[in-house]
């Protein structure tokens, strides 16, 4: 009898204890994201294509590549002619390359495998933060160091607002954008706030601003 | 100046709380929940629950003397009954 | 030689401790009437056609509701606030009776009570079906969110979350506090799987004075902090109306209307069910024509307090000068509507002038026909606000008549089914009357009636621990 009371007491004041633990983890905010699945994990593509290599190690610029990223909404992805510019002579026949070399001939698309999307309801444009002084890094983490890409944090809308409601300190100089290795500087980040004229917190935060 | 719009929330978590609080408060004092307890393999318990006064007396206590109580309450002119932990 | 039950003077007939508990528990221990299956019954069926309609809302979306622009509340929220009025009753009952030690109120409330759990649940469904995508309903609460958004607490319908959160909790805790002595003796007195039930339920209860002592105190604790809360509740509701600039909407008496509104429909709920129940199960000696009148005047005086809201409302539309609101007011009196306005006068102001006098009051059968009449007309009532209200804004090209779909009449009926469903499975596990009387309500706030259980010689249990 005392070891069924004992047990039913545990059981009962156990599962009260964890229904106020379970409360306090979801209030206190500490489990925001646990149950992201979208972070960190590198999505495989049809050609073995290294920005760790291409970006990191030739060093060639995003832009090179992704060549609407200054003006457009969408950066874009290379046409096999950006490939080819190169590996017309640079490994000709690896067979790494070999599905880049029959899009080339037959004239058709390669088809790489999307890494980041933002759901159809979230407005996105890449101009005013490159014009603005947003770093690549500072969204899409270190490309030029991935094999693979994939994304290190993932675009919720807390990532978003967690910058837009106080962009200075990951703010940079336009020059520095493309510098994958920069690491902003607060001070100057506040300067360059005045400089760029970044609009203030309560615009970049309204709704419509993302939802339009 | 937004401060008065927190009121309804404030007072209805507050309440929340107390009486979820209360009600736990209750049980533990009460020594709540049990999954059995020995005073109801008394004979006629039933009838303690309803109508009739019952005393239970603890054999836990160190200075129980089961003659002397015995005695007592007979002497009173209550019915006295053993009951033992299954 | 057993002696006069302690209650003597307030139920009916010769009743001793032991034998009021024979008869209080016969619906649970004996086999069902008839009546109980036919409702059981017709109330399972709804409750099934009940949720084929939710299944329906969310598989094909809002669009099969005849809700439209701009009548976007449309049948949704006359229930919802229909049915949380309902349970206003149940709560005044148990909580605010007992602070103002109403003693008659112990033979009702455990029967309002659980009307008020499951019309408080029914209620609930409403706006959480109405969200749509009811499975992301807890966004509405303030936790921190991957969305870094938090819901805005300016606003009443958020405020509204928490109310009706905190009601449901608090009704089933105060009809749960109320059942564990009953839960106790059912678990002596059942075998097999109810003997499990009721012993998991009972949570080992032994009847202990130490106990009861300690029992009372919260429950009275309880009862005082449900009070403001049976009031905010509603008050919150009617401000769901209130802040919005909608013609017929916009009106700062709108808290007491609600609450005032929501007592009488409780109570006139509360008739409809008792006055069947009494009759089925035997029950008159315990709910005697004395409780039904105390409940005609109470449906009186709430009622009153609907019908001056009604009258002021007229008034207050032609003082305002304010043309949308005067507009309004003509519509529902003139407009395509007016039908219901005028059926919702004819119950809530003129008919209920017959509960005056005691010779409608006590006639069970027009007590009754009224109850029901008042359910409808507080229904009406709900329909004029909401739908009235919203079809006749400002803009003469917005008007929009409202007309519900099947979709709506089956969530309102299976609601019905589902609340009648409750009530019978209840029913048939709990006692529809409390047995342990006097112990809850007064006497533990120091009122002189003698009672043996409030006296203290019920079973002693001399030390806390050691089990
Ligand atoms: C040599 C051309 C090239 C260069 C230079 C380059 N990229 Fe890429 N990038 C690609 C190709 C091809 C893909 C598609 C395959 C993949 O995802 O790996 C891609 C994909 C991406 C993606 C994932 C897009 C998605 O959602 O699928 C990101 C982010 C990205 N690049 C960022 C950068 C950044 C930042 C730089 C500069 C440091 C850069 N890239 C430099 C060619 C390039
Ligand atoms: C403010 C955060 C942010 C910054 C800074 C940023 N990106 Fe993006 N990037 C995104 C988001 C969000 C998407 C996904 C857009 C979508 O799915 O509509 C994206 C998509 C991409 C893609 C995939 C193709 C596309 O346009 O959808 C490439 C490539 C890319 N970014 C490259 C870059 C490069 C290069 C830079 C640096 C100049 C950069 N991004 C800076 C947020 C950012
Ligand atoms: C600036 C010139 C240049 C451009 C443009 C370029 N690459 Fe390369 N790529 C190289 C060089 C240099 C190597 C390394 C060759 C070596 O390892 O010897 C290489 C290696 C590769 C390899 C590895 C080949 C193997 O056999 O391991 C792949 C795959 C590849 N590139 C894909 C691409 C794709 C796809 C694009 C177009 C988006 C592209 N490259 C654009 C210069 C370039
Ligand atoms: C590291 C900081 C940072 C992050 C992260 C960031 N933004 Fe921005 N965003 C900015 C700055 C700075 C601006 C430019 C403000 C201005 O134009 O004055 C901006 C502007 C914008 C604009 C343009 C507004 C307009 O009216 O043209 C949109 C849209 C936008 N951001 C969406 C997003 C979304 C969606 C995300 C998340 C995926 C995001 N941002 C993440 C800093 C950031
Ligand atoms: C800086 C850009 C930005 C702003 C400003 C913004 N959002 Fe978002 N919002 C997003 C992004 C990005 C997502 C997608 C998140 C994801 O995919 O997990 C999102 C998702 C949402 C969602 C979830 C939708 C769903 O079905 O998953 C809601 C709701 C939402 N936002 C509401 C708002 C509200 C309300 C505001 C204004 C207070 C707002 N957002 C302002 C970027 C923004």
């Amino acid at each position: 009898m005392r070891r069924r009371n004992r047990w039913l007491k545990t059981l009962f004041w156990g599962s009260v204890l964890g229904v106020f633990l379970a409360l306090v983890l979801v209030f206190s905010g500490v489990a925001v994201g646990a149950l992201e699945q979208r972070e960190g994990r590198p999505v495989p593509q049809p050609v073995p294509f290294s920005h760790a290599f291409h970006a990191g190690g030739l060093g060639l610029s995003c832009r090179y590549c992704h060549s609407a990223v200054e003006y457009a909404p969408y950066a874009g992805l290379p046409p096999t002619e950006t490939c080819m510019t190169c590996h017309l002579y640079v490994k000709p026949d690896s067979p790494n390359l070999a599905l880049v070399r029959e899009s080339w001939e037959k004239g058709e698309l390669l088809r790489w495998n999307r890494v980041v999307n933002l759901p159809d309801f979230v407005y996105f444009h890449h101009a005013p933060h490159v014009a603005k002084g947003v770093g690549c890094a500072e969204c899409h983490g270190r490309v030029d160091q991935m094999p693979v890409v994939y994304q290190p944090k993932a675009f919720t809308m807390k990532f978003c607002l967690d910058c837009h409601r106080n962009p200075a300190p990951r703010l940079r100089p336009r020059e520095q954008v493309f510098n994958m290795a920069y690491v902003p500087d607060p001070e100057l980040g506040r300067e360059l706030l005045q400089l760029y004229h970044v609009r203030p917190p309560e615009e970049l935060t309204s709704c419509n601003t993302c939802h339009r | 100046m937004g401060w008065p719009a927190f009121i309804p929330v404030t007072f209805e978590i507050t309440i929340l709380t107390i009486t979820v609080g209360i009600f736990l408060y209750l049980l533990y004092l009460n020594g709540l929940p049990l999954a059995a307890h020995p005073a109801v393999l008394a004979p006629r318990y039933r009838e303690a629950l309803v109508d009739r006064p019952a005393l239970f007396v603890y054999a836990t206590d160190p200075r129980f003397d089961p003659e002397a109580t015995r005695d007592l309450l007979r002497a009173l002119g209550a019915e006295v009954e053993e009951v033992r932990r299954a | 030689m057993p002696e006069r039950h302690p209650d003597h003077d307030l139920i009916q007939g010769e009743w001793t401790e032991r034998s009021l508990v024979e008869k209080l528990l016969e619906p649970v221990e004996k086999p069902p009437p008839r009546p109980w299956k036919v409702v059981a019954a017709v109330g399972f069926v709804l409750t099934l056609a009940w949720l084929y309609a939710i299944f329906v809302t969310f598989t094909k979306g809002l669009g099969t509701w005849g809700i439209n622009q701009p009548v976007l509340w449309g049948f949704d929220i006359v229930h919802f606030v229909w049915w949380i009025g309902i349970g206003h009753a149940g709560t005044l009952i148990s909580a605010i009776l007992v602070l103002m030690r109403q003693n008659w109120r112990d033979s009702l409330n455990r029967i309002t009570e659980a009307m008020t759990l499951f019309a408080v649940l029914c209620a609930a469904t409403y706006p959480l079906i109405h969200m749509g995508r009811a499975q992301h309903f807890y966004w509405i609460l303030p936790y921190p969110t991957h969305m870094a958004l938090w819901p805005q607490y300016k606003s009443p319908l958020s405020w509204d979350v928490l109310a009706i959160f905190t009601y449901l909790t608090i009704s089933t805790l105060f009809l749960y506090l109320g059942l564990i002595p009953d839960l106790a003796l059912l678990r002596e007195r059942s075998q097999g799987w109810r003997k499990k039930l009721y012993g998991w339920l009972s949570l080992g209860w032994t009847g202990s004075a130490l106990h009861w002592r300690r029992y009372r105190a919260a429950y009275v604790l309880l009862a005082g902090l449900a009070t403001p809360v049976v009031i905010s509740v509603h008050s919150v509701v009617s401000m769901d109306f209130a802040y919005g600039v909608v013609p017929g909407w916009h009106l700062t008496l709108f808290p007491p209307f609600f609450a005032a509104g929501a007592i009488y429909s409780g109570f006139a709920m509360a008739l409809t069910l008792l006055i069947p129940l009494r009759k089925w199960y035997r029950l008159e000696g315990v709910i005697t024509e004395r409780h039904l009148d105390w409940m005609g005047k109470v449906t009186l005086a709430s009622g009153l307090g609907v019908a001056y809201t009604y009258l002021l409302e007229i008034f207050i539309a032609w003082y305002s000068a304010e043309p949308a609101e005067w507009a309004q007011q003509l519509w529902r009196m003139t407009g395509p509507y007016a039908p219901y306005y005028w059926a919702m006068m004819l119950i809530n102001v003129v008919l209920l002038q017959t509960l005056w006098f005691p010779r409608f009051r006590r006639n069970v059968a027009w007590l009754f026909v009224f109850s029901i009449l008042a359910n409808v007309g507080m229904w009406l009532e709900r329909f004029v606000i909401v739908v009235i209200s919203l079809s006749h804004d400002f803009l003469p090209g917005n008007f929009h008549l409202y007309s519900p779909t099947w979709v709506d009449w089956t969530l309102f009926l299976g609601t019905l089914g589902f609340f009648l469903f409750g009530l019978a499975v209840l029913i048939r596990l709990f006692p529809p009357s409390p047995w342990r009387r006097c112990c809850t309500s007064t006497t533990s706030l120091g009122s002189t009636r003698e009672a043996p259980c409030c006296t203290g010689t019920w079973p002693t249990l001399t030390r806390r621990r050691s089990f």
